[in-house]
């Protein structure tokens, strides 16, 4: 029987549909919490009163910070997920290397942030026109331009996708190592709440480097080196693993 | 169709047996082509290559012949070969073991004589009826 | 299709395969055979590009198994513990092969399916032992890899489906020959099958013969002692016993042919490939109880 040739191309792209259609409850997981987050957002996040002569103001502050944290914790966890061992010998039953699986879990991951980011969108808008329904008092929004939005959009997506590179690295080096991992978690956790505040510290230099770019081209290209180096991270760590051990 | 397992020589011979009795049954007459050892690996599932060595046993001794791209035919005196190989090996053999036999159990060789003309007349009857 | 030289896989602190040599040339139906432990699982394995040698060669396709989309795109490894997503049903599952493998034979596949009777929106978690092995077979007879593995393939499936299962295996091969690998612990039932044996025995390959080559390699002789123990000393001698005062029985390993008829005073039989290899695997030297058991082991 002659042998097929196969391009890395193809087996890429049919292991991302391969996942799209099997990995359902991540899909599913994202919809419920969507919902949850639209709940807690519509509680407020904190009001104040202030009386006055004959008449208060009272002022609720509503927003979506709960909705994106929830995404960004749904996609943390689904992609800490992925790098373990019943996702890594699914794909080994198909056709597939060490090097396609990791472009393929990277797209996918892609694939994630960018559902995340849409949803997490569409979801802020549905906050807005409940409040907007319920309320017939003064509702001040930050109203943004539409380049406004596409840039908000971005950093959004951007950081997600950090955010996905970072558990995957992670993910990959606990299942190389289950203590190595775990314990540079750790270190990373404790350094980062020691430090978060402090300047001068490594942790504080990366938030700093990371977070705090007032330019958007700037941003997206610092987040993209970022990820790059967690890609490089994962690759290193994942090349050698073994499956169906 | 079940013939190997009763059998502890190896399936190969066996196969080459079968198909000499074919020959011997009739089943093929000179120049006719025989099983490829594809069908003869479906009929008694077994591997092709061990069906093939049986054929090229039946090559080897005179029985079948190549056509090249065409496959393995009977030779005009495959009957012949086999009836004289199987008198030769099979038979001596057999009448080696009766002889032995009937000298452990004291039987006169006269009286073996007799006991294989009934035998034969058994043979006979039975066929007319 | 398979080169192996001095093929070493270790895990942790165990040694599993040692200083493994063997060919396994293309389109040939192989029985791997060993007790268990030997090692057979992890040389599928490392053929299959599932495990990373710890030392030595190993080329299958040309390419190494580990790292190569080749390998991984022309071969299938199929046993009982197959990782499959429980979100898809079989027939997902089909599908989802079916786009893996360029080769896949739909139409086989269908028709299995209902023979089996496999319910087609099932869910693997949801099938018996048995039925999840005959899944696994279907979708290695359908994949129609040239590289074929199967790693026990029949575990749970009762009479009737394992001999389903080799009639399908053989027409298969027949209609497309293709390298096959197969291990079973029933010799016996896979024998026939095989074109060769690939024995694997302390971490090592064995043996790697035809299956009539190993059949032939032992005869058990038996008759007057000092007979027996005359032609074993020509041999290199498995068991010997005594089986009443002055006659013995002896299992013998044969380098050549023997011409039975030079020993006249000895009764030759043969024993069956399953026999034979347990024979030769044997550590300790067998006892007489062995022989009178041969129709135990059968």
């Amino acid at each position: 029987m002659s042998l097929n040739e196969v391009s890395l191309i193809d087996v890429v792209k049919k292991q991302v549909q391969f996942k799209v259609k099997s990995y359902t409850g991540i899909f599913h997981s994202l919809i419920i919490l969507q919902f949850l987050g639209l709940f807690i957002s519509t509680l407020g996040e904190g009001s104040m009163t202030e009386p006055g002569y004959g008449r208060s103001i009272s002022v609720s502050y509503f927003s979506s910070s709960v909705l994106m944290g929830m995404t960004a914790m749904w996609l943390f966890l689904n992609t800490l997920l992925l790098t373990t061992r019943a996702y890594r010998d699914d794909d080994f039953t198909f056709v597939s290397t060490r090097w396609s699986r990791l472009l393929a879990n990277f797209i996918f991951m892609i694939l994630l942030a960018l559902l995340g980011t849409v949803t997490s969108f569409l979801a802020l808008n549905v906050l807005k026109v409940y409040l907007f329904l319920r309320n017939d008092d003064l509702i001040l929004t930050n109203s943004l331009t539409f380049s406004e939005t596409i840039s908000s959009t971005l950093v959004l997506l951007s950081y997600l996708i950090l955010i996905s590179a970072a558990a995957y690295s992670i993910g990959s080096i606990i299942q190389r190592n289950k203590w190595v991992g775990i314990g540079i978690s750790l270190f990373l956790i404790v350094l980062g709440a020691i430090s978060v505040d402090s300047v001068g510290t490594p942790i504080n230099f990366l938030i700093y480097f990371i977070m705090h770019e007032s330019s958007l081209v700037l941003l997206l290209l610092k987040i993209s080196i970022t990820s790059g180096i967690l890609f490089f991270i994962s690759w290193v760590v994942s090349d050698s693993q073994e499956v169906r051990l | 169709m079940k013939f190997y397992e009763e059998s502890d020589l190896p399936i190969y011979i066996q196969v080459a047996e079968w198909l000499e009795n074919e020959i011997l049954r009739g089943q093929f007459g000179p120049d006719d082509k025989i099983y490829s050892q594809y069908q003869l690996a479906d009929l008694f599932t077994i591997n092709p290559a061990t069906a093939g060595k049986g054929l090229s046993i039946l090559f080897e001794n005179d029985i079948l012949y190549k056509k090249r791209g065409l496959g393995m035919f009977v030779t005009p005196h495959a009957r012949s070969v086999i009836l004289s190989k199987r008198k030769n090996e099979k038979l001596t053999l057999l009448v080696n073991g009766i002889v032995d036999e009937a000298e452990r159990l004291e039987v006169p060789f006269d009286e073996l004589i007799d006991m294989l003309n009934r035998a034969k007349m058994k043979n006979i009857g039975e066929r007319q009826e | 299709m398979i080169e192996c030289k001095k093929l070493s896989k270790k895990y942790r602190s165990h040694s599993a395969l040692s200083n493994l040599n063997c060919i396994i040339r293309e389109n040939t139906i192989t029985g791997v055979i060993g007790r268990n432990g030997a090692g057979k699982t992890t040389f599928m394995k490392l053929i299959a590009g599932y495990l990373k040698k710890t030392s030595g060669e190993l080329r299958v396709m040309e390419e190494n198994p580990f790292t190569s989309l080749k390998v991984s795109a022309n071969s299938i490894f199929i046993d009982d513990q197959m990782s499959l997503p429980t979100s898809l049903t079989l027939r997902e599952l089909l599908n989802s092969f079916a786009r893996f493998y360029p080769n896949w034979n739909e139409p086989l596949a269908k028709e299995l399916m209902t023979y089996f009777q496999l319910p087609q929106k099932a869910y693997v978690q949801n099938l018996s032992k048995g039925m999840r092995s005959t899944f696994h077979a279907i979708i290695g007879f359908a994949a129609r890899c040239p590289l074929t593995i199967y790693d026990e393939p029949t575990t749970g499936m009762d009479a009737a489906v394992r001999k389903d299962f080799y009639r399908a295996l053989l027409k298969d091969y027949l209609a497309y020959p293709r390298t096959i690998l197969l291990s079973s612990h029933h010799l016996e039932e896979i024998e026939n099958l095989l074109e060769d044996v690939l024995i694997i025995h302390n971490q090592n390959a064995f043996m790697h013969l035809s299956v009539s080559e190993l059949k032939e390699s032992v005869v058990a002789v038996k008759g007057d002692k000092a007979a027996v123990s005359e032609f074993t000393s020509m041999h290199n001698k498995l068991s010997i016993n005594e089986v009443v005062p002055g006659m013995a029985m002896a299992i013998v390993q044969v380098n050549n042919y023997i011409r039975r008829e030079n020993f006249p005073k000895l009764t030759f039989s043969n024993l069956t490939a399953n026999e034979a290899f347990i024979y030769l695997t044997d550590s300790q030297e067998g006892g007489i109880d062995r022989v009178f058991e041969r129709s135990e082991l059968d």
